[in-house]
């Protein structure tokens, strides 16, 4: 009897928890379709008229939209090639002890403090002449997200068969074949879960964006922040909840390839 | 061109180790090459007209920093919002991954499926969905309110209760995620044994799940003490002035004053406290803790 109203309590705890973590998520979309102009949860009336202004009326946002596409998908493509290129080579090297440093560089910057990150990258560029663009915003997220990528292409390569690598090399492939043939097939899965974290992580990134990009190059957090500092506005609501469905559509494959659990587990 | 390129593919299949040159290289130029930059600001006098004078030498800026009380006591409260957040966390984020490890099928993937998708939010919409929620007429409040639980409004909004709501609230899938890691592959017939030799749910919990759970607590816990410490967004949009971090202190230099280098005295001095006491909570679990809990950190 005890031991089931624990489990009981055990179980209520876990739903209110569960609850804690969904809420603001509630809260956001549900703000985003009220139909006042104050954000209240939950909201009175429905309606799609900050969707609309948001798409029609808003210049502003759109460019911020596209700056945060192109960012993703540069910092996607740039922080795949690399955190890749890396994950594979360092199983070559022949100490532990230089795995383990060429590890820690590479995943260093993941506990860093962002702010501090932001303000040193935002002077650094400015001094060596990268500005405050595209590239420096894409530079800066690979920069956070090549650990992601690192961590996980790590994981995918752990546990590829690589019998099938030296019977294509015994079978008289080249090197470059052998790779093509055996090893591709066997990581592509995981490498493209990679690059689509990559760019989810980039999509939402605020602080480096913020110190780092000039007016031309805000991504749409650093425009949701302006609009908050001056006042509560339903569009960020919209443009939050549109992001949310964003990283949703781009974490499908990544679901699909990897299924929740191991992902809970490898990030 | 296709020659070249044939060249470099050959080189990269026969050498692979060579592919770890373009990471490194880019880690080196960009992230150290940054935060050495920065260090070197620190160490460069403030400037009357324009950021910082180039290509002078001083420790003017940290003396400065240390004899200013403001900044110290700032300093101060961000170390306690980060302890506080921290402590917090790890215990939400504990009963949380124990939950989702104990939980099998679809429970389990709605559990971590839910943290997922908070992982996916930025952190700017992580804090802003609270402001609805703790506003002084906010949901909160109205259920409070309703319930009889308070007869007023509580201040929740614009207090320390609302910035440490929003940042545990951030920092919470960077504890469950790690902490469940190390608790898939745990053992659950230990649990069940020392249930069945009479031990309690939380005694049999304390003695044989969490020495399971350290390695991930731990590289959790010196996360969220890392991030929360200097956190910018939170302390801005659900805070008031009184609850400064160093990072909007070291921002209003930047924004206000154009103070480079105090702003970047001010972030190092940042960084080494906190890595002061991570690295000293790291030393206690490795010292007092069970056997192999610091294996998973750098």
């Amino acid at each position: 009897m005890n031991r089931r109203l624990g489990t009981l309590a055990f179980r209520g705890v876990t739903a209110v928890l569960l609850g804690f973590v969904l809420l603001p998520v509630a809260v956001v979309v549900a703000t985003s379709l009220n139909a006042a102009p104050d954000v209240v949860f939950p909201p009175d009336r429905l309606s799609l008229r900050w969707y609309r202004a948001f798409l029609f009326e808003e210049p502003e946002w759109r460019r911020a939209f596209v700056n945060s596409v192109v960012v993703a998908a540069g910092t996607a493509v740039l922080a795949t090639l690399l955190g890749t290129a890396g994950a594979y080579g360092v199983r070559g090297l022949p100490d532990s002890r230089l795995r383990r440093a060429v590890t820690t560089v590479i995943v260093l910057p993941l506990p860093t403090p962002v702010v501090v990150l932001a303000l040193a990258l935002s002077v650094y560029f400015a001094r060596i002449g990268v500005g405050s663009g595209h590239v420096a915003v894409v530079l800066g997220h690979t920069l956070v997200t090549v650990p992601f990528v690192y961590v996980v292409v790590r994981a995918t390569l752990a546990r590829v068969d690589w019998q099938t690598r030296e019977a294509a090399l015994d079978l008289g492939a080249t090197r470059w074949q052998a790779f093509r043939e055996a090893v591709a097939p066997q990581i592509r899965a995981g490498v493209l879960a990679a690059g689509f974290v990559a760019a989810v992580l980039s999509l939402h990134e605020f602080l480096i964006a913020l110190f780092v990009a000039g007016v031309d190059a805000r991504t749409l957090p650093v425009l949701e922040w302006t609009a908050l500092r001056n006042f509560v506005d339903p569009t960020v609501s919209v443009v939050s909840t549109l992001l949310i469905l964003l990283a949703v559509v781009l974490s499908v494959p990544v679901v699909a390839a990897l299924g929740v659990e191991r992902l809970a587990r490898e990030l | 061109m296709r020659t070249a390129l044939g060249r470099v593919r050959a080189r990269a299949v026969d050498r692979p180790v060579l592919l770890v040159v373009p990471v490194v290289a880019f880690e080196l130029v960009v992230f150290a090459g940054a935060l050495v930059y920065l260090l070197r600001l620190s160490l460069t006098r403030s400037a009357v007209s324009g950021a910082y004078a180039a290509g002078t030498w001083t420790l003017a800026n940290y003396g400065a920093l240390l004899a200013d009380g403001y900044l110290q006591g700032r300093l101060l409260y961000s170390l306690g919002l980060g302890g506080v957040v921290t402590a917090v966390t790890l215990v939400l984020g504990f009963v949380y991954a124990y939950a989702a490890a104990r939980a099998g099928g679809v429970r389990r993937t709605v559990l971590l499926g839910a943290v997922l998708v908070e992982l996916l939010l930025s952190i700017v919409i992580k804090v802003y969905a609270w402001v609805p929620l703790l506003a002084p007429e906010g949901t909160v409040n109205a259920v409070f309110v309703g319930l009889g639980v308070v007869d007023a409004p509580l201040r929740l909004l614009g207090s320390d209760v609302g910035v440490v709501v929003g940042l545990v609230y951030s920092m919470l899938p960077y504890v469950v995620l790690p902490t469940y890691a190390t608790l898939a592959t745990m053992d659950t017939t230990t649990v069940a044994a020392a249930r069945d030799l009479g031990a309690s749910r939380l005694q049999s919990v304390r003695a044989v799940v969490v020495p399971q759970a350290t390695p991930g607590l731990l590289a959790g816990g010196v996360t969220a003490f890392a991030w929360s410490t200097v956190a910018f967004a939170a302390p801005t949009i659900l805070g008031s002035p009184s609850q400064a971090t160093v990072a909007n202190e070291a921002a209003r230099f930047v924004d206000i004053t154009y103070d480079w280098p105090r702003a970047a005295a001010l972030s190092v001095e940042a960084v080494v406290a906190v890595v002061l006491v991570a690295g000293c909570a790291v030393a206690l679990v490795r010292r007092y803790g069970p056997r192999g809990a610091t294996e998973g950190l750098l």
